[in-house]
């Protein structure tokens, strides 16, 4: 939820930039862009499509879970120059190392799990097991490699819809809202290159 | 009929691909209900 309302917020206010200043709302010219769609085919078939995700057994789940991020983090390396790219792959690489560390699944505490679904029946979910068919495994504090880094941040309690999210999630987030932001600045100049280039003046000298 | 510029395709484009990295990259249970919401707009 942080994460679309990042997009949403990101989208609006840089299509709101670009409209005051009366320019065009421009994207940047993106490498390797097909991985990001295999990995949310890959994706959907171990966390979304009913006939695979109750299917696959666990371990499988996790290796797909971890490769899929590692390319996105190759995605997110190929466009390092472009705005927010560096956050965005950041966000995605402290994800990444906390998952990889805790056997493939982003851990979250039996405390989170209680207070995201407090009316989840008895025995629905374990400590030590995937929390349902999603990306998470419920592991207490202690039993955690780096804590700080799973998902123990929760949305305001005022809200009804609960979510709990990482700092990777956090950094991901802004790096989302600074690149769609970015795209409603001014127009950018495509980069000279060298060979074709003529200075206006020539150098003097003394 | 209207038409789309390429400019504008390659903003959707981009828009998208972004939307899907931070799915993916945070909230891959939600990069599939993307999946399955597009699925069933488009008629499957």
């Amino acid at each position: 939820m942080i994460l679309l309302l990042a997009v949403l917020a990101g989208l609006l206010s840089g299509l709101l930039r670009a409209r005051l200043r009366k320019r065009a709302y421009q994207s940047f010219p993106l490498r390797l862009a097909w991985l990001v769609l295999a990995v949310i085919v890959a994706q959907w078939l171990i966390f979304s499509f009913p006939a695979t995700r109750a299917s696959l057994p666990g371990i499988v789940v996790r290796w797909i879970f971890v490769l899929s991020q590692l390319a996105l983090l190759i995605f997110a390396w190929a466009n390092r120059k472009t705005p927010g790219f560096w956050l965005l792959g950041a966000g995605l690489l402290l994800n990444l190392t906390v998952i990889a560390l805790n056997g493939g699944l982003m851990p979250i505490t039996p405390e989170t799990v209680q207070w995201l679904r407090p009316d989840a029946p008895a025995g629905s979910w374990q400590i030590g097991q995937r929390l349902g068919f999603g990306k998470d495994i419920v592991l207490r504090r202690e039993e955690t490699v780096l804590w700080f880094l799973s998902d123990r941040f929760r949305s305001f309690s005022g809200l009804s819809y609960r979510v709990a999210f990482s700092l990777g999630d956090v950094f991901i987030a802004l790096g989302a809202f600074w690149l769609l932001w970015t795209m409603g600045g001014p127009a950018r100049e495509q980069p000279l290159k060298e060979k074709n280039h003529v200075p206006d003046q020539l150098p003097t000298f003394q | 009929m209207f038409k789309i510029s390429s400019a504008k395709t390659r903003m959707i484009f981009f828009v998208l691909t972004v939307v899907l990295f931070v799915l993916g990259s945070g909230a891959p249970e939600a990069g599939g209900g993307v999946i399955m919401r597009s699925a069933w707009f488009i008629g499957f």
